[in-house]
């Protein structure tokens, strides 16, 4: 199974183009899609979840163009918007009752599945309790219930990780991980610690364009040698916050503890550390924006 | 200063609204059809078999009584979103958070209601002078004399929808649909009240009158609102409202001071509120407390999911969308469900008729009032359009739904109908159950919002079933004086299920269109 993205353009009617020339093969397994605000990720899911036609390209599923057979994918397709609602009027239970007769799952089916998820996402005490008394965080863990109802072979979760408290936020990571195995997941974030450790592979976007697809280990192999860290005043500080990328500061004793992307050692007394996913993204992300 | 920032925000935030542009026209329109014609079949405002000639005061006196009385209950619908609206967009915690005070608040709300009503009237009189030229009766506008007795009579009118939009937002049980029916209730007995005692609209009414039946011979009643006639209405010179005239006064002031009450009292429930104090709702059982569970046990891995034919198909998304609506009804409703059930079978065959019926075709409304706008209203269109199921076959599955509930609150009805030998009227309630989900499903897709069906259906259902219009009597309820409209009902909800399904392509082609305008663009 695999995705093939293939010349993807998008372009609201207002004018902005939201994707630009996006090509891409995506196979089974966790990839996290990195990229700031405004860079095209939602618009990007919402074509792959088969919720907005886009006004160029194709996209593949095997051989399969689901821009015109959507079908093909919502079938195996899980989706997890950034912002949904939910009907308030009805409980926890009723209301994934109700998204498995949507996605055509069969009731005895179903009722199995509801209660494994209920149990799993820590929503199976609240479960007859009316949506509308769900704290945020149960419903984001309600949101992630509905995607995973249909035991999809395609995952795709925006910003899922949003009002979840951290313990919640390491399981639902850990149960993405296992998910992925022979399906393909992809997970949308800016929150860069939330797919470093579980993605198989990262896409970085930015202003509507593809900028990087790569294993979390080739992405930080480019940075091998060009991460410094190096304590200024704050005047240095600020020169070199202007001049280059800065993936970290830390106030200390001297002066700041600057973390800098550079070829060459920035300034007296730096030293290469090994550099992470935090400053391949900003690298990546400002580069394009230089 | 924040009572104007306030009064600004909220009335530039409703007024860019899609659907106020809709509203303008629907209120356009009407007030054209305001003003009929000397060979028209109907009449708005008849006294006595005459109608002032459409001059400014005849103009600005049919305004003042018809936005004195009918327009609370259309506007009301549509200004009733003031606090709730801050709510969905949840800008009441910023604002609370910025220090404004409470009764600047209200203050601010009330004045924007009241300036999306200004809009309202603002607009019926330049169409309605627009339609004085184009008739020609006289060419003289006097701007003086057609707003006078607007300022004194449906002023204060509306300064009370105003304040009773505020006051109904704040008391939890009556944001939704049903306040909009309960405050049908309120409004109704205050205008009979008017008129009976000749204050207000009712002085206006009485004035008019008096100068009818000064011409001499007198023919028919005195109709407000919409009337048929056989006989064109024959015509006077209108002089305009005595406004002097004490009971004009009398019910300014009432209607002013019942606004300020009203008004003054929400303000109290709102501070109450924004203390922590909850008004209780009356029409809500007590809730449970929220449960969070301590994650004790929780197992990490997912079970697959069990593999099985889907032998029912879409009747499993009718199972299901059944489920929904049944399950969103509170045991009040149950227990009505139970008596409109049990009733047919106990009552006499008039209070059946003239009660149990119109009440029956008022159960089920808000249980349709969603269709066609459900995804909208909750915000779950990207939930459940990703689902193999397209929206064509869920809009037409929640068709069937709400149908067969509305038959299901019929059925006791129909059946005693149908064994006492009275087909037509069984026929009429098939018809009707299948006229009212259609009716909600056309509006809710046309203009994305509950209220639009809620509003024209309580016309509908008050006009035909209540007032026994007979064209408006999709129930049958007048069948023992005139045979029911039940023919063309069914023609119209044809039409209307046509429409609602071919709406969803309309809209998809239009995109696909302006998408591939974009495309030859770029």
């Amino acid at each position: 199974m695999e995705l093939r993205i293939q010349n993807l353009t998008h372009q609201y009617k207002a004018g902005a183009k939201a994707l630009s020339d996006i090509n891409l093969t995506i196979k089974p397994g966790l990839i996290g899609l990195l990229g700031p605000n405004g860079a095209g990720k939602s618009t990007f899911m919402s074509v792959l979840s088969t919720l907005l036609k886009p006004t160029e390209g194709q996209v593949f599923l095997d051989d399969k163009d689901i821009v015109k057979n959507p079908n093909v994918v919502r079938k195996v397709l899980g989706y997890l918007p950034q912002h949904f609602g939910v009907y308030d009027q009805l409980s926890g239970k009723e209301f994934l009752k109700y998204m498995a007769a949507i996605k055509g799952i069969p009731q005895k089916a179903a009722t199995e599945r509801i209660d494994a998820l209920l149990l799993m996402l820590n929503l199976y005490d609240a479960k007859d309790q009316k949506l509308k008394g769900y704290s945020g965080g149960m419903r984001q863990r309600i949101g992630i219930a509905q995607a995973l109802l249909n035991d999809p072979k395609i995952l795709i979760v925006d910003e899922p990780t949003v009002g979840l408290d951290p313990e919640e936020r390491i399981r639902f990571r850990r149960l993405l991980a296992d998910l992925s195995g022979d399906k393909i997941v992809i997970l949308s974030t800016h929150i860069v610690s939330d797919v470093a450790s579980i993605a198989s592979e990262i896409v970085i976007m930015n202003e509507g364009k593809l900028i990087t697809q790569n294993s979390p280990e080739g992405l930080v192999s480019t940075l091998e040698g060009r991460v410094w860290e190096v304590v200024v005043s704050s005047e240095e500080a600020a020169k070199l916050e202007a001049n280059h990328t800065v993936s970290n500061t830390t106030r200390r004793a001297g002066g700041f503890e600057l973390r800098v992307i550079s070829d060459s050692a920035p300034a007296e007394g730096a030293v290469v550390v090994a550099p992470n996913l935090e400053d391949c993204y900003l690298h990546f992300t400002r580069q394009k924006a230089e | 200063m924040t009572i104007f920032s306030i009064t600004r925000a909220d009335f530039l935030q409703r007024v860019q609204a899609p659907k106020f542009g809709l509203i303008l026209l629907f209120l356009a329109f009407l007030t054209f059809l305001m003003f009929p014609s000397a060979n028209a079949k109907y009449a708005v405002i008849s006294v006595f078999g005459y109608r002032g000639l459409y001059d400014s005061a005849w103009v600005g006196d049919t305004l003042a009584v018809i936005n004195g009385l009918v327009l609370p209950l259309f506007a009301f619908y549509f200004i009733k979103t003031a606090i709730n609206l801050d709510r969905f967009t949840q800008t009441d915690a910023l604002l609370k958070a910025s220090g404004v005070s409470n009764f600047s608040y209200i203050m601010g709300k009330w004045l924007s209601n009241l300036a999306l009503l200004g809009t309202f009237v603002l607009l019926m009189n330049v169409v309605a002078i627009i339609k004085q030229m184009y008739l020609g009766e006289s060419y003289t506008i006097n701007l003086f004399t057609q707003f006078h007795s607007q300022i004194y009579v449906a002023f204060p009118a509306l300064m009370l929808t105003a304040s009773f939009a505020l006051f109904f937002e704040s008391i939890p049980g009556l944001r939704s649909g049903f306040g909009n029916l309960i405050f049908m209730y309120v409004w109704m007995p205050l205008m009979i009240v008017s008129m009976e005692y000749d204050v207000g609209v009712g002085e206006v009414m009485n004035q008019m009158e008096a100068a009818a039946r000064e011409l001499g011979k007198i023919n028919g009643n005195v109709n407000v609102g919409g009337s048929t006639i056989t006989e064109p209405l024959a015509t006077f010179v209108w002089q305009g409202t005595e406004i002097n005239s004490g009971n004009i006064m009398q019910g300014s002031l009432y209607m002013v001071a019942i606004s300020i009450g009203v008004l003054f009292v929400t303000w109290l429930l709102f501070a109450h509120q924004r203390k922590g104090f909850k008004v209780p709702n009356p029409f809500k059982r007590k809730k449970k407390p929220q449960i969070e569970t301590a994650p004790i046990n929780i197992p990490t891995t997912l079970p697959p999911l069990a593999q099985s034919e889907n032998a029912l198909g879409i009747l499993q998304l009718l199972l299901g969308e059944l489920r929904f609506i049944m399950r969103a009804r509170g045991w009040i409703w149950y227990g009505g469900l139970a008596l409109i059930l049990a009733l047919p079978f106990t009552l006499p065959a008039e209070s059946m008729l003239h009660v149990l019926v119109p009440i029956a075709g008022m159960w089920a409304v808000f249980a349709h009032s969603e269709l066609g706008c459900r995804d909208v209203i909750h915000d779950t269109t990207s939930l459940m359009q990703s689902t193999v199921f397209g929206q064509s076959q869920r809009l037409f599955t929640s068709w069937i739904a709400a149908v067969t509930i509305q038959l299901l609150v019929f059925s006791g009805l129909i059946i005693n109908f149908a064994v006492t030998g009275q087909g037509t009227s069984a026929i009429a309630l098939l018809v009707g159950a299948l006229f009212i989900p259609t009716l909600a499903l056309f509006l809710g897709q046309f203009s994305s919002t509950s209220r639009t069906f809620e509003f024209i259906y309580m016309l509908i259902w008050y006009a035909g079933p209540i007032d026994k219009t007979p064209a408006l009597d999709f129930l049958g309820t007048t069948i023992e004086t005139a045979a029911p409209p039940t023919l063309t009902f069914a023609v119209i909800t044809l039409i209307l299920l046509m429409a609602s399904l071919s709406m969803e392509r309309i809209t998809k082609s239009v995109g696909e269109f302006g998408s591939s305008l974009v495309r030859k663009k770029s």
